[in-house]
């Protein structure tokens, strides 16, 4: 029988032992508490958002951004240059993302050996965990079946153009295309962790406490034996508890905001203040046609069609920026729309009308998570660097001159003065009236990494190459904040893979005694 | 209102934007705005200065109380927001918009300035207390910073949209953020309500638009597209 329980609904502060903590449940926690609990250890896992299931996803997308998403998607960093998409629910942000699945590059373990001093981890050692999570969650290259008229006409534009492009896998079983990936899939298609790990971990025994985040780690003589947190109502976000659980071992993996903010409130920065340090993201940047037929983008998979030509991963040599196409409903395209008042009003009224997609740049940037106020909630630090800033007016560039090339009456670049952009000949002038900081105000990103990474040394990372505090036994990192950089592509895989890894190696040093 | 170049306003950087954002985004703006970043300092004291001059105009419609028309109707309870903020939020609405969906929203059909409401109750302290702040600069701050010596919500419709315009083309990054800020989050907030799809041709999921569903997925292309490279894949 699972045993899950919703935190707010326990009678009284609850304590309980197990001989493992898994914080999160999303691409970075559950991988992690599966391994665990397969290994024979008593599993707790621990959630901050509620545990909603497929068929709550039934409902209007308004009720699913405000159940799912967190701040009911109010998140930035503390000067609004990037703002952020992340979910709070049982399997974490991989309910809300668009499903891209990509292996992890080969370029991102030499960049993780060269920067970071990250030893072992090859791409013969990485392959069997990669494998794993690509059976598990049933990644996928896509096929016309799936691939809808908005990235279809990112192939148009790149074959116009003479750029590489190809269909992306994607980690879905049945897609019925209904386009809405961002809200929780209706009818369970995507292979989220919530369809996928956290089912498997409870099999083998592990326990879930939804509407619980941690608030604190506790250490006892440099050695990790437990969580405090709160118990909250997942749907009202109302206190009604707190709990303790102890455990000799504890895997963080709250998300890259998240897992920093928890290891600062509980005074572990580190010697060489490694928590939170680091902190990376890939930039978002998005830009939109107005084609001359209808394109209906809010159904298919929202991204299908990858664009490899400014790719600095798998060989590319590109300045390190990858273009997806991309579908949104109403609301999430309206945030895009320019103009004001009428002006507005016509730009909406292009909805069936138009294709967008965004570019992934591989940012050099590093910032940083900090904690600020009482109750010590995280607050992300992050100035994207020159070149990052003019790597984002590129990508916007190269954007609307696929869109144009396949034939869009008109471009619509963020902070663009001269937008619409009706021709090729006017993109120069229209991409040089932006202003990089302009730009930068327009950045969003699912994709974060690294603010609590493994290294070879503690001066550079938090953890060690096994995922493991270089200065607290016990405690282990299996999120994206572990990875010692970005990758230059969608990262579920990736934060998968070594989640698996690095649990793989605590249940193997646990057997070892 | 727009272009001024004189004394302390010389050290803004020119900051062409048209104003962007996501799902996410709204957020942005305020956060451009309250920066605590020091070395924007000098501005803010000249800011200050300019606003104190500014207070005696502005402070007759600041203390009257917020037009009828703006308020949230009696069944609706605020949990966040105030009367003020949520007239603000209503005010942007129907300027930004457009003149459907201000018929919508004064229908009643639809509530975007509920709808922040709703989504600020459940966010974390920093959200829920910095979102607000923005409304307030909208309402509150005169000339420089807001293009407009009146509180927004005293301002006629037309007069709303002269100060939006205002900003929209103004060399103020400062005023650039708050514009596009107000922009994606009555742009998400309005078209989450299903009463506004009809307006621009769209009809709901894939089970409720099949023609629209199906016209999505079917066009002539016959062949696949290339693989992705080597390793990419299984």
């Amino acid at each position: 029988m699972d045993k899950v329980f919703e935190a707010h609904k326990m009678s009284g502060d609850f304590e309980g032992s197990f001989d493992a903590i898994v914080v999160g449940t999303g691409a970075g926690g559950g991988p992690a508490a599966t391994v665990l609990a397969e290994a024979g250890l008593n599993v707790a896992i621990v959630e901050k958002g509620g545990y909603w299931k497929t068929e709550d996803f039934n409902a209007d997308p308004a009720e699913n951004v405000r159940r799912l998403w967190v701040n009911g998607g109010f998140m930035a960093t503390k000067k609004g240059e990037v703002s952020f998409a992340m979910a709070e629910c049982v399997g974490g942000s991989t309910v809300i993302n668009m499903c891209v699945c990509w292996r992890t590059p080969p370029e991102a373990l030499d960049r993780w050996r060269d920067e970071a001093g990250l030893e072992g981890w090859t791409m013969e050692s990485l392959n069997p965990f990669i494998d794993r999570a690509w059976e598990t969650i049933g990644a996928t290259q896509m096929t016309r079946t799936h691939i809808n008229r908005s990235n279809n006409v990112f192939e148009r534009g790149s074959i116009a153009l003479g750029w590489k492009y190809m269909s992306m896998a994607r980690n879905v079983r049945g897609c019925g295309n209904q386009g809405l990936c961002l809200y929780g899939c209706p009818i369970g298609a995507k292979q989220s962790a919530l369809v996928t790990w956290i089912p498997e971990a409870l099999r083998a025994g592990a326990t879930l406490y939804s509407g619980a985040p941690v608030d604190t780690v506790i250490v006892e003589n440099g050695r990790v034996t437990g969580v405090k947190g709160k118990r909250i109502d997942p749907d009202s976000r109302k206190v009604a508890g707190t709990y303790t659980l102890r455990a000799p071992i504890v895997c963080l993996a709250g998300g890259v905001i998240q897992t920093p903010a928890v290891l600062l409130r509980s005074g572990l920065e580190g010697k060489h203040k490694q928590a939170g340090a680091n902190f990376q993201v890939h930039g978002h940047t998005f830009v939109y046609g107005v084609m001359p037929e209808k394109i209906n983008m809010q159904f298919g998979a929202p991204q299908s069609v990858g664009v490899m030509e400014f790719s600095d991963i798998y060989g590319n040599n590109g300045p390190g920026y990858l273009i997806e196409g991309l579908g949104f409903l109403p609301s999430g395209f309206a945030t895009f729309v320019q103009g004001l008042g009428a002006e507005h009003q016509k730009g909406m009224e292009d909805f069936d009308h138009v294709a967008m997609a965004d570019a992934i740049t591989r940012d050099r940037t590093r910032g940083r998570i900090t904690i600020e106020g009482d109750d010590g909630h995280a607050v992300p630090l992050y100035d994207p660097i020159a070149s990052d800033r003019q790597m984002y007016i590129d990508s916007m560039k190269r954007i609307a001159e696929c869109l144009l090339a396949a034939g869009a009456k008109e471009a619509v670049i963020p902070g663009c003065r001269n937008n619409p952009v009706r021709s090729m000949k006017d993109l120069d002038a229209a991409v040089a009236s932006i202003h990089p900081n302009t730009t930068a105000e327009f950045i969003a990103s699912a994709h974060l990494f690294s603010s609590a990474r493994m290294a070879g040394s503690p001066e550079k990372g938090f953890c060690n190459s096994e995922g493991e505090s270089w200065e607290t036994k016990g405690l282990y990192v299996t999120d994206g904040s572990a990875l010692p950089s970005n990758l230059g592509c969608n990262p579920q895989v990736t934060i998968m893979s070594a989640s698996l890894r690095i649990a793989d190696g605590i249940a193997r040093s646990r057997r070892a005694g | 209102m727009t272009g001024e170049k004189t004394g302390p306003l010389n050290r803004l950087e020119p900051h062409p934007s048209c104003g962007q954002g996501w799902e996410a985004w709204m957020y942005r703006g305020m956060m451009m705005a309250m920066s605590s970043n020091p070395t924007l300092w000098p501005r803010r004291r000249f800011l200050q200065a300019l606003g104190a001059a500014t207070a005696a105009v502005a402070a007759a419609p600041a203390c009257s109380p917020v037009p009828t028309e703006l308020q949230p109707d009696g069944s609706v309870k605020l949990q966040v927001l105030s009367q003020r903020q949520y007239a603000v939020m209503n005010a942007l609405a129907l300027t930004v918009l457009g003149p459907k969906a201000a018929k919508h929203i004064q229908a009643g059909a639809a509530d975007p300035a509920r709808r922040l409401d709703q989504l600020l109750a459940i966010s974390e302290p920093h959200a829920k207390k910095m979102i607000p702040v923005l409304l307030n600069v909208i309402e509150f701050a005169p000339w420089p910073l807001m293009p407009k010596l009146r509180t927004f919500t005293h301002l006629s419709p037309e007069a709303r949209l002269r100060v939006l315009e205002a900003m929209k083309v103004s060399d103020m990054d400062t005023r650039q953020a708050i514009l596009a800020s107000a922009r994606a989050m009555v742009g998400q907030c309005y078209y989450l309500y299903s009463s506004s799809w009809a307006d621009i041709r769209y009809h709901g999921k894939a089970g409720e638009d099949p023609e629209g569903h199906a016209y999505a997925m079917t066009y002539a292309w016959d062949t696949e597209p290339p693989a992705p490279p080597e390793g990419a894949l299984r």
